[in-house]
């Protein structure tokens, strides 16, 4: 059974992708199949979504005016107009992990996005973050735990800075170990996820038996050689440990997956990319691949490359300088107004993400009604890069069950906000990070 | 606030130094110190006397060993490219190593997951279907549709080719591999040679690549070439070239092409018997794991491990599956072993040295970037490689080797961050002509150059003082050079530039979209060259973009933001290496007018003494041995897959530099020979 409910829009590049994988059309990891669990279950599913833009914001610039119930959006959060019944927009959060003033803002604001843990500069080494918390609690649940979308696959090497891991600005994700999720761009996701449709029932059921086979020796191997390692070395195979298992438990849902394989034209460029990404995304959440995701439009730290040129200034020319340096605005009026001008535009990249969710039909409604989506960025104001003020937007579908339409000022702890979206999926947690004591007084 | 290299105003409440520096002596160069605003570890001499190392011993070294390391993304892309003779490109199935402080090789800084593993198998998975994808399927053009400024060869008579013509066919290709293009050709009688092409049209990209060039005899000849394929559709054309004469003939009788050929690298190291002819398949396959997980796992394997995976054959057969199939499964197995794709180091007894084989491992990856060949495996299973003078040879035997291309290449992609020119950011609205084809030919330049060191020996301070570089047409144009050679071929520069500190990646890598960036390339030589890492500006400081400034030079700009004295502490030594370059605009060519419509001023001060421009600069960074050291640990950090520190351990990388010669091949077997290269952990754990 195909759960189908309409045939994508997405542009047809088949034979593209046929040449991606060198026409392989067996023992791929994963088949362009789904289980038809939306469509089956009475009640749909809930699933959650964080959504992360890098740095900060002009706060008096960004943040809604009005009080909780009477407010106006701002101009860079007018692109959720259509949705503003939907969202919860904090004001006044702040994450004290991130809040360390001996340097590294960049790599702590990222890493603790999810974690509100602080992390050091001489060993990688973060705690477990929010939605990988609820992946663990949703395990089985679906072929897979967390899917997390991001822009580059880690393409762009080096230059992470002054000797901090690359993977605090690469990764809001990090599940146990201390293993920082790799953020997948699209073309990648869609390897991971999708492979040609040609494989019959039989020869699926032979790969999986195939690869447990192959995956029960290699583990032997590296339990054995954990014996003679040091304590650093276990805990890289550990994580090796972790990663098989993971795939093998995946086996086992092979045979009753179906998803349709989408026809998605990857071209490079990055507006493009974010395009691709929330397009997988959507697909993601639809086919139920997972209820977790994740998702970053760019790395933390400075904007490698990236001038915003397809932004306009004030006075209609085009920006042409990061985000980063922009950011740095020290007061002068033409480099705030490009800040909140690139804070409207990533509004608009997000605000056609949650167009893409409303469209596809579930159960008696949408699928955004059926998804929590956490947006936010780990800096309140953008040239300090601190962050106490976090902006942080929850869109709430009709069946998440909360109380949405509200502009929220509170000075509260902005790890109880996970706190209250981890229970929100099911989780009894009541601490969390360095300051999350309890859910959010506030909601 | 880390890692963004831009300008920064330091403001921090410490206090200012304006000690007296000691009038500074070829000899006592050259110790810099950076004064901290805090005490905090700046990675830096505070002291300006040199440290101390009178009471250096290997065994009084203390630093932290390195952590198991995973194969990189190219490591094992080359190992699958060697083990099985596959040419496919496998680094798009694969993520990225996080490349810590720079180097992709440190495993501290790497990370695995259920993604990783999945990129492994799939890898590995589309290498063996590569590998063993062989049926020499043939297509003659007469069966297919021809096409071309000819219509066919239905003619019995052949096809006539005149000017720009060309004739071909459209063969989907059934999987990568290697394939023979093959073609019956004859030469029209001509006063001059003709020559024609073989071509072939992506079809994908449309991109057009003559991959072969012959000269046409006037008797019908059979033409042929191997050449390796990506899968799926490709267009095969004979063609007369843009530059034939204008009378040139030549006559086509047919042509054809087959494959994917098979490989004798995967019958050399794979099949060494014949598992579905054999009557004893487990031995055969017993065999075959023995031989095969000797070069893949880069020791012999011991008895218990060939018998779990012969019992995983075994197994599979026993299950039904074909005795190829099995022998698929187990190889991929192999492949996705912890034992391929981590480099273990472990204790066999022998203490903090590592074995024969470990150490044949480490070195093949640090010079080759793919497993040890024959020579280095037999050498470590007699236990000889360990021997000072064979060690040294096969060093020597390696940096002299075509493989060695896949240090210069990986090496400075990552200590140049040459990786960068990838992504080239200049904006192509001011640096008209500026393009990623060009960048891409300023990375070949600088691994050119890189690479001309080991093969000529040459000192390693030529690597700033080079008034030489390796260019083709376009780059020495845009170099405004009149020498203007065809092939990346040695030119001299005519004094303005110096070595690598002026090549056009550089300059490129460390600039903004729009204008260059003094700060930046004084904080990359800073730390890639003197391995002196600036600390963190103070938190309450905000970065700085300078801007035009009416009357002002960009040094003076500068200059100005930097009265507050605690900032001179870093900038005093990043901000004059990085205004030495600045006759170099965001591109890498010479001016001598910056963006700002000012004269440039390159003249500085470094270390106390003065310079006038980067070829004196370069000159007083080459005296200092701070320059050979910080190489050093550098290639230490990529060699072994740890982070280095300067300060703890510079007596130990003086001592490298002192047993070494000048030259850069000769500081290379300095590394290797050393305690540091060749120890897990210099001394005993816990």
């Amino acid at each position: 059974m195909i759960f189908r409910t309409q045939k994508p829009k997405w542009a047809l590049n088949r034979r593209h992708f046929l040449r991606g994988i060198g026409g392989v059309a067996i023992g791929l990891p994963f088949l362009d199949v789904m289980r038809p669990v939306a469509a089956q279950e009475e009640q749909s599913p809930l699933r959650i979504v964080y959504y992360y833009t890098p740095q900060g914001v002009i706060e008096e610039d960004w943040f809604p005016f009005g009080d909780e119930t009477n407010f106006t959006l701002s101009n860079p959060l007018s692109p959720l107009q259509s949705y503003k019944d939907k969202l919860l927009v904090f004001k006044g959060l702040s994450n004290e992990a991130s809040n360390i003033q001996d340097g590294g803002a960049h790599f702590r604001g990222t890493a603790s996005f999810l974690t509100c843990t602080r992390v050091e500069q001489d060993s990688i080494s973060n705690g477990v973050s929010a939605d990988q918390h609820i992946a663990n609690h949703l395990t089985g649940e679906t072929l897979y735990s967390s899917l997390e979308f991001g822009v580059h696959s880690a393409d762009l090497t080096g230059q992470c800075g002054s000797g901090w891991p690359c993977s605090y600005v690469r990764s809001i994700s990090w599940g146990n170990n201390h293993t920082a999720r790799a953020f997948l761009k699209p073309s990648k996701m869609f390897q991971r996820l999708f492979v040609d449709e040609n494989v019959d029932a039989a020869s699926l059921q032979d790969m999986i038996r195939r690869r447990g086979k192959i995956l029960d020796v290699v583990l032997a191997q590296a339990q054995r050689l954990e014996a003679n390692v040091g304590a650093q070395d276990r805990q890289k195979l550990d994580q090796y440990f972790t990663s098989i298992s993971e795939v093998e438990q995946r086996l086992q849902h092979f045979l009753w997956m179906q998803c349709e394989t989408p026809d998605i034209d990857f071209s490079t460029e990055y507006l493009a990319v974010l395009d691709q990404m929330s397009d997988l995304m959507v697909i993601a959440l639809q086919c139920d691949y997972s209820r977790v995701l994740s998702a970053m439009t760019h790395s933390g730290g400075a904007s490698h490359g990236i001038n915003y040129n397809w932004i306009d200034d004030a006075s209609g020319n085009p920006l042409q300088d990061s985000f980063h340096s922009y950011s740095h605005h020290g007061d002068n009026t033409q480099k705030k107004a490009a800040v909140t001008a690139i804070n409207q535009w990533e509004m608009e990249v997000f605000a056609s993400f949650l167009h893409k969710l409303q469209a596809i039909p579930e159960g008696n409604g949408s699928l955004l009604d059926n998804t929590l989506i956490h947006f936010g960025k780990e800096y309140g104001n953008a040239s300090n890069h601190t962050s106490d003020n976090m902006p942080i937007v929850l869109v709430a579908g009709a069946n998440c069950g909360l109380q949405s339409g509200r502009f929220i000022e509170a000075q509260e702890s902005y790890a109880n906000l996970l706190i209250s979206e981890m229970q929100l999926m099911g989780l009894s947690a009541n601490t969390f990070g360095e300051d999350g004591d309890g859910p959010l007084s506030v909601l | 606030m880390l890692g963004c290299f831009v300008f920064w105003i330091a403001c921090g409440t410490s206090e200012t130094t304006s000690k007296e520096e000691p009038k500074p002596t070829p000899e006592s160069i050259i110790e810099p110190s950076i004064e901290t605003t805090d005490g905090d570890d700046t990675g830096v001499d505070t002291a300006s006397a040199a440290t101390d190392c009178d009471g250096f011993t290997w065994d009084s070294l203390q630093h932290q060993p390195p952590t198991l390391r995973r194969l990189s993304q190219f490591e094992y892309q080359n190992s699958l490219h060697v083990l099985l003779g596959i040419e496919q490109q496998l680094v798009d199935y694969l993520i990225p190593n996080e490349s810590g402080d720079g180097y992709d090789t440190i495993g501290a800084s790497q990370s695995l997951t259920d993604v990783h593993l999945e990129g492994y198998m799939l890898a590995a998975q589309v290498a063996l279907l590569e590998a063993t994808s062989w049926y020499s399927q043939q297509w003659d053009a007469e069966d297919i549709q021809a096409i071309g400024t000819e219509p066919s060869f239905s003619n019995q008579q052949g096809v006539v080719l005149t000017e720009n013509g060309y004739v071909g066919t459209k063969i989907p290709l059934p999987s990568p591999g290697r394939y023979r293009f093959r073609a019956e050709v004859e030469g029209e009688v001509s006063p001059e040679p003709v020559h024609f092409v073989f071509s072939r049209k992506d079809a994908f990209t449309n991109a057009w690549d003559s991959f072969a060039r012959f000269e046409a005899a006037e008797t019908q000849q059979t033409y042929e070439i191997e050449l390796f394929m990506d899968g799926g559709g490709t267009t095969f054309f004979v063609g007369l070239p843009d530059d034939s004469p204008a009378n040139a003939q030549v006559r086509v009788n047919w042509l054809q092409l087959e494959g994917p050929l098979a490989h004798d690298t995967y019958k050399n190291n794979v099949l060494i018997c014949e598992p579905t002819a054999s009557p004893n398949p487990e031995m055969c396959l017993r065999q075959i794991i023995s031989h095969f997980g000797r070069m893949a796992w880069r020791r012999p394997l011991k008895p218990d491990e060939v018998d779990e995976l012969a019992a995983l054959s075994m197994q599979l057969l026993a299950e039904g599956d074909d005795v190829d199939v099995v022998l698929q499964v187990m190889l991929q197995s192999m492949l996705i072993s912890p034992h391929f794709i981590f480099m273990p180091e472990i204790d066999h007894g022998q203490g903090k040295t590592l074995d024969d084989h470990e150490l044949a491992s480490r070195l093949s990856y640090f010079l080759w970037s793919q497993p040890p060949d024959e020579i280095l495996r037999n050498f470590a299973d007699a236990q000889q490689l360990s021997q000072d003078d064979i060690l040294r040879q096969q060093v020597r035997r390696m940096l002299a080797d075509t493989r060695a291309s896949e240090f210069v290449d990986h090496f400075t992609g990552q200590w140049l961050s040459l990786r960068s020119l990838d992504y080239p950011v200049a904006d192509p609205a001011l640096f008209a002509g500026f393009s990623l084809d060009l960048a891409k030919q300023m990375r070949f330049e600088s691994q050119q150059f890189v690479h001309s060191f080991l093969q000529e020996n040459k000192p390693i301070h030529e690597l700033l003082t080079a008034d030489y570089s390796y260019l083709n047409t376009d780059l020495a144009i845009w170099y405004g050079l009149s020498d203007r050679p065809e092939d990346f071929t040695r030119v001299q520069l005519g004094g303005k530039r110096s070595g690598l500190l002026t090549h056009g990646g550089i300059m490129s890598v460390y600039a903004y979209a729009d204008q260059s960036n003094p700060v930046g390339r004084g904080k990359w030589m800073s730390r890639a060259i003197l391995c002196l890492e600036p600390p963190p500006p103070p938190p309450d400081v905000d970065e700085l973009i300078v801007v035009p400034t009416e009357g002002l030079s960009k040094k003076q700009a500068m200059a100005a933001h930097l009265s507050d004295p605690s900032c001179l502490g870093c900038h005093k030594i990043m901000d004059p290496l990085g205004f030495s370059l600045e006759h170099f605009d965001a591109t890498g060519r010479y001016r001598e007018i910056d963006e700002w419509g000012n004269p440039v001023d390159p003249s500085g001060e470094l270390f106390g003494m003065t310079f006038t421009d980067v070829v004196s600069m370069a000159d007083l960074l080459q005296q200092s041995p701070r320059f050979s050291r910080c190489l050093t640990a550098h290639l230490l950090e990529y060699g072994v897959g740890r982070k280095v520190d300067y300060v703890d351990e510079e007596c130990a990388l003086r001592e490298v530099v002192d047993t070494a010669g000048d030259s850069l091949p000769e500081l290379i077997e300095a590394v290797v020979m050393s305690p540091l290269f060749r120890q897990r952990s210099p001394q005993e754990e816990e």
